[in-house]
């Protein structure tokens, strides 16, 4: 068939020499045990950042938002002590229900 | 309080992922394969796969993905294990030459909040090395940025839109990471693009996507550059799509049966393979064009059936043509591709097979050659590759020929034949007179060889140096030379005095032979005998043997009266050492033996046990002095050479091999009932063979590979469910399930078995005739269900019973009813029937005289009642979901009653009685845990709950358990170190075999102690804790092991190095046996030790 030709090799003599004369072999080999017991220290520590995603994104949005224009918050601040007189918060106008 | 020991008998067998790479060096390509919490490493070479190194993890793997970033010469490899914990691992030559594996990174990327996916854990690796992405929990997407100069790798958690994903990929040849994913919405399944932005940690855009794909789309396979693209594999149609272009096909052959699996051929991507859930091996081939602008594009897609494999989980391509083939329902396989059709019409063809035992689905426990040992025969795979296994503990002998001659005293294996290498006479000595036989081929006759004397019994003969033969009897010693007329008698030494030569030993070039206490050395020359000195020891000399080294050889030597053994050094037989062993037996043989490096005497003595010590050929002190009981007849040893390894047989009513595993004696069972003399024999006839005498034959037959568990198949070609056996008729009992093809003509259906396969081949056949099935949407297959008898020693198929259509057989016991004599096979079937309520109750049935089953009792308080194991009156429940409960049956009254229950919500797969009072049950989440019920409480409510004696991790779940163990209960262990009881075996869906036994509390104490220096001694590849691995550990808790000990990390100390154990054993302390604590030796910790590995 022919696209079973030319099958790719790494080293052609691999698997040359695999005797199949007396039918299917099982592989009774068993490799030896790994057994470590020299500590070598491992060099990178994979951690989990703990920031929720929400907070993250929020911090990546406002930081964004710094970067692009520095001196707008600056602006702002002079903008809200000096013409902006109304607070940013609203007072909460309904009263405790009980 | 209960203490329990559990240990793998049997490592687990199935694949459950595989990756081809250069690992263990730039140039060496390397097959890494993973068996649940293993990982093995092969090397590719010109003779097949050479086995490297086998590394078991504290984790089972859940994903192994090979990477390679642009600084590195070699693969690595990333795994995440089933309870997140991921690594980077590497192998590396280490300063001694030995493999060793390096964690290069670790940490658990477990959440703390989050709804595991259902689809399981996907991971990814971007294939520029940069990011790692994986999917644990819905609606997330973790990725692990591979940053090479930080010490620590920062792992972040992104949203993903997709909830639902069924598989995702990185795609090749893009400025950023971009994922490509499979999800399913309302509306049916999509694929979609991500470009990510590592740094920033967020998606940037969706590149491209494409909705409505096949509605089974499952797999993606990433093209690499310049193509580009992925490739969706659904159940019908297989496309390939890169943003701009979008081919489809809809090949009729992968129709029937799901693609599962699938690995890419060449590196530039134009052909996969391709496996589904049937075996079925395909190859797709992505055929090109070239556009305007001279770039490649894909033009169409092929696809091509090219023959049956073992149905797959995973697989790899190799090299030349080779593929590994892993499976999880059967044995592995190497394949070899071929570009022409074989004789059975396929372009693929078997080369070599890897056996596993997975899944088991159930067992049982048999002694079927009445020798006390016992054989386990597992239900083992599924579907085509369904069979069962038959397990033994020990090495079997095949008879080739046998000859009856009574009453032989000794046998030696002769070469008369000049420049042969093969042996071709045989020496039979008896009581008073030696016979020869020739063996001409397969033909054996008897013959005489000149200068030998046939009136007396030989007590050695062999070929020697210079092309002679030595022959030794009472009078003396002679020496037969090959002259220009056959053989003659070239030189002889007669022995003056009254006393006659009893025991010898012999080197091509030395003979040692002794008259009473009078010890003489002999040295061979061209036709000359020369004593080179004489000795007399304090006492008779009652066994000895010569050890290597031939003019400066080490002579053991074994006294009567005063039992002890002597080590001399040729030539001036000076003694180097004497050993008293106790007791009034004397030693009857003695052998010195190496054995993998390590100079080993071994002494038996005349009631069948055996002392064995090292042996230190420079000083000639012996060491590590052990004993144990091999026989209880004298016993003679022997050594052999078996597939080039050397080994010791014992001959005795129990004959036993002894040979060296990781440079420690293990001691097995051979299948013969008993053996008194035995030699090699490589004959051209029967090559790498053993002669073994009987008291009235001789047996020429081969050994088994050296190994401990012996596992034979025998293969049904459809899925067994439960076995049982029946003494009586000498035959097993299996459920098997086979999948019958439904064949629709004019409106009505006819089941066609699929294949041959041990049903449909039976001796003979009954049961209900194949009905036509009466699905509603006319149905493509049909699960029909046999109880088949197979004879106990062919396992041929005697009988095929079939079952309805829609009848299913659940359960299966051989038992007697009432007073009928018959004994019955019993069958417990389910109908498939929408109205049928589960099995909530538990019910006893009474077989009366009119030969009805009659409603005995019942209990109800189940969810659904799952298994049962019964002791006595007592019954154990394990229930779905609510674990464990025992009840009992109250003959007077006729009923039920329920003793006790575990409160737990636990959900069983398994459950046995270990004692009257101690229960074992395996769960859902791959624990182990043992409950107690407590008689002595004051208060009703407390007696009924059952009490928590121990919980541990197993990391497999268990589908089966029986009590009993595979190594005879009379173990040859007279003075074990460390006394067991009760033991059971279980067995996993992974296919290991695990044992779990009690100790006492003493020693139990002293385990733990154990354990928790190996802990230390011993670093986990991973970095994950011991403690983490085994800790119990469900959905809802997690909480540390007690009352188990870890078997399989206590039995590595004998593995460790000499210095390594002594460091263990440091300030550990051990009960001399009159109740004071001494510290404990290495060598306290290793007869403790290798005693625990005898049990399994």
């Amino acid at each position: 068939m022919e696209f079973l030709k030319d099958l790719p090799s790494y080293d052609e003599h691999n698997f040359t020499l695999f005797n199949t004369d007396s039918g299917i072999r099982n592989c009774s080999k068993r490799p030896s045990i790994y057994l470590p017991t020299k500590d070598i220290p491992s060099d990178q520590i994979i951690v989990t950042e703990k920031t929720n995603i929400l907070l993250r994104y929020l911090h990546q949005q406002w930081e964004k938002k710094n970067n692009n224009s520095p001196k707008k918050r600056d602006q702002g601040h002079i903008e809200q002590n000096g013409d902006e007189s109304r607070p940013r918060k609203r007072p909460c106008l309904n009263s405790p229900l009980n | 309080m209960a203490y329990h020991y559990v240990v793998t008998a049997q490592k687990a067998t199935a694949v459950t992922a595989c990756i081809t790479g250069n690992f263990t060096s730039p140039t060496d390509l390397n097959l890494l394969v993973a068996k649940l919490s293993r990982l093995e490493m092969y090397l590719v070479t010109p003779e097949g796969l050479r086995p490297m190194k086998e590394v078991g993890l504290y984790g089972k793997v859940a994903k192994m993905k090979l990477f390679r970033p642009p600084y590195e010469k070699k693969d690595l490899v990333f795994i995440l294990t089933a309870r997140y914990n991921a690594m980077i691992l590497e192998w590396r030559t280490g300063p001694n030459g030995d493999l060793e594996v390096v964690t290069r990174a670790h940490g658990n990327v477990a959440d703390r909040i989050g709804k595991p996916s259902e689809n399981g854990i996907l991971a990814v690796i971007d294939p520029q090395a940069r990011v790692i992405g994986l999917r644990l929990y819905d609606g997330l997407f973790k990725i692990i940025p591979l940053d090479k100069d930080s010490t620590e790798l920062k792992a972040a958690s992104l949203r993903l839109e997709e909830l639902n994903v069924y598989d995702l990929e990185f795609l090749h040849g893009c400025a950023n990471p971009t994922l490509i994913l499979i999800h399913q919405d309302l509306n049916g399944r999509h694929i979609k693009t991500h470009e990510l932005n590592a740094k920033d940690k967020e998606f940037m855009k969706i590149p491209w996507k494409q909705d409505n794909v096949e509605t089974e789309a499952s797999i993606l396979i990433p093209v690499p550059s310049p193509l580009g693209g992925a490739i969706v594999i659904g159940q019908e149609s297989i496309v390939y799509h890169d943003g701009q272009s979008y081919v489809a096909v809809a090949p009729s052959q992968i129709k029937m049966t799901p693609i599962n699996c699938y690995c890419r051929v060449d590196g530039k991507g134009m052909r996969y393979l391709l496996g589904d859930i049937a075996g079925r091996l395909f190859m797709l081939l992505l055929e090109l064009q070239e556009k305007m602008d001279g770039t490649q594009a894909v033009k169409d897609l092929k696809v091509e059936l090219l023959g049956d494999i073992p149905i797959p989980e995973c697989m790899t391509y190799l090299d030349n043509g080779v593929v590994f083939i892993g499976s999880r329902l059967g044995d592995s396989a190497l394949v070899r591709l071929s570009a022409a059709r074989d004789d059975a019409g396929q372009y693929v063809q078997p080369m070599e097979t890897f056996t596993s035992l997975a899944p088991i689905v159930d067992m049982c426990l048999v002694d079927l050659e009445r020798q006390g040992q016992n054989q386990l025969i597992t239900c083992s795979g599924a579907f085509k590759m369904g069979s069962l296994r038959i397990i033994r503990n020990g090495i079997g002998i095949q008879e080739q020929a046998s000859i009856d001659l009574p009453g032989i005293k000794g046998m030696w294996p002769l070469t008369l034949t000049q420049n042969s290498t093969y042996h071709d006479t045989l020496v039979l000595s008896f009581v008073g007179q030696t016979r020869v036989l020739t063996l001409n081929g397969e033909e054996v006759e008897e013959t005489e060889i000149k200068g030998f004397v046939s009136d007396r019994q030989t007590f050695f003969t062999g070929n020697v140096c210079h092309d002679q033969v030595i022959q030794v009897t009472d009078e003396g010693v002679r020496l037969v030379c090959r002259g220009s007329g056959g053989w003659a008698l070239g030189a002889q030494w007669r022995l003056e005095g009254a006393r006659a030569l009893s025991v010898v030993a012999c080197s091509s070039t030395r003979v040692v032979a002794a008259a009473g206490p009078r010890i003489y050395l002999l040295a061979i020359g061209q036709a000359r005998l020369d004593l080179l000195s004489e000795v007399c020891m304090e006492e008779e000399v009652a066994c000895l043997d010569l050890g290597p080294g031939e003019e400066a050889a080490l002579l053991g030597v074994g006294l009567w009266t005063d039992i002890s053994v002597r080590v001399l050094r040729l030539p001036d037989l000076t003694q180097l050492h004497a050993e008293k062993l106790s007791g009034e037996i004397i030693p009857r043989s003695l052998l010195i033996s190496e054995l993998e490096g390590v100079c080993y005497l071994l002494c038996a003595l005349g009631d069948g046990s055996m002392f064995y010590f090292t042996l230190d050929r420079e000083t000639g002190a012996l060491a590590s002095r052990k004993r144990v009981t091999l026989g209880t007849q004298p016993t003679v040893l022997r050594s052999f050479r078996s597939l080039s390894t050397t080994n010791i047989f014992a001959c005795s009513d129990r004959p036993t091999v002894i040979f060296s595993s990781n440079h420690k004696l293990v001691f097995s069972n051979v299948n013969l009932k008993e053996v008194t003399h035995m030699c090699s024999l490589n004959a051209q006839a029967y090559p790498d063979s053993l002669a073994l005498a009987t008291d009235s034959t001789v047996t020429i037959g081969t050994i088994d590979e050296i190994q401990k568990l012996h596992i034979r198949t025998v293969p049904l070609g459809e899925t067994p469910r439960r076995i049982a056996y029946q003494e009586v008729s000498q035959t097993f009992g299996v459920i098997t399930m086979r999948i019958d093809k439904v064949e629709w003509s004019s409106g009505l259906g006819t089941a066609v078995a699929s294949r041959v396969s041990a049903s449909t081949s039976a001796g003979s056949a009954s049961g209900a005739p194949p009905q036509p099935p009466k699905h509603a949407p006319a149905a493509l297959d049909l699960e029909t269900h046999n109880l088949l008898i197979l004879d106990q020693h062919t396992f041929e198929v005697l009988h095929a019973h079939q079952l309805m259509t829609s009848e299913f057989a659940m359960s299966l016991v051989s038992c007697r009813l009432g007073d009928d004599p018959n004994h019955y096979y019993a069958v417990g079937t389910a109908i498939l029937n929408p109205e049928e309520s589960e099995p909530k109750q538990v019910r006893l049935f009474e077989w009366t005289s009119d030969k009805e089953l009659r409603l005995e009792c019942s209990h109800f308080n189940n969810i659904v009642a799952l298994y049962m194991k019964v002791k006595g009156d007592f019954i154990l429940v394990g229930d779905l979901m609510r674990s464990i409960s025992l009840l009992q049956y109250k003959q007077m009254e006729g009923s039920f009653e329920e003793i006790a229950r575990d409160y737990s919500p636990n959900w069983m797969t398994a459950v046995e009685i270990l004692d009257d009072d101690t229960f074992l049950g395996a769960e859902n989440s791959n624990n182990l845990f043992v409950c107690q019920k407590d008689s002595a409480a004051t208060t009703d409510e407390e007696r009924q709950q059952m009490g928590y004696a121990g919980q541990v991790h197993l990391g497999d779940t268990v589908n089966a358990m029986r009590r009993g163990a595979l190594v005879a209960p009379v173990a040859p262990l007279a003075d074990t170190a460390a006394p067991v009881h009760n033991p059971v075996l279980l067995a996993t869906v992974h296919g290991a075999i695990c044992l779990v036994v009690q100790v006492s509390q003493q020693l139990f104490e002293f385990l733990r102690q154990l354990e928790e220096r190996l802990t230390r001694t011993i670093k986990s590849v991973g970095k994950v804790p011991h403690a983490f691995w085994r800790s119990f550990n469900t959905d809802i808790k997690t909480e540390p092991a007690e009352g188990f000990i870890d078997g399989d990390l206590v039995e590595t100390f004998l593995d460790l190095s000499r210095d390594m154990q002594q460091d263990t054993v440091q300030g550990l302390q051990i009960d001399d046996g009159g109740g004071m604590m001494r510290d404990a030796t290495v060598d306290d910790l290793i007869k403790i030790v290798e005693d625990l590995t005898r049990i399994h």
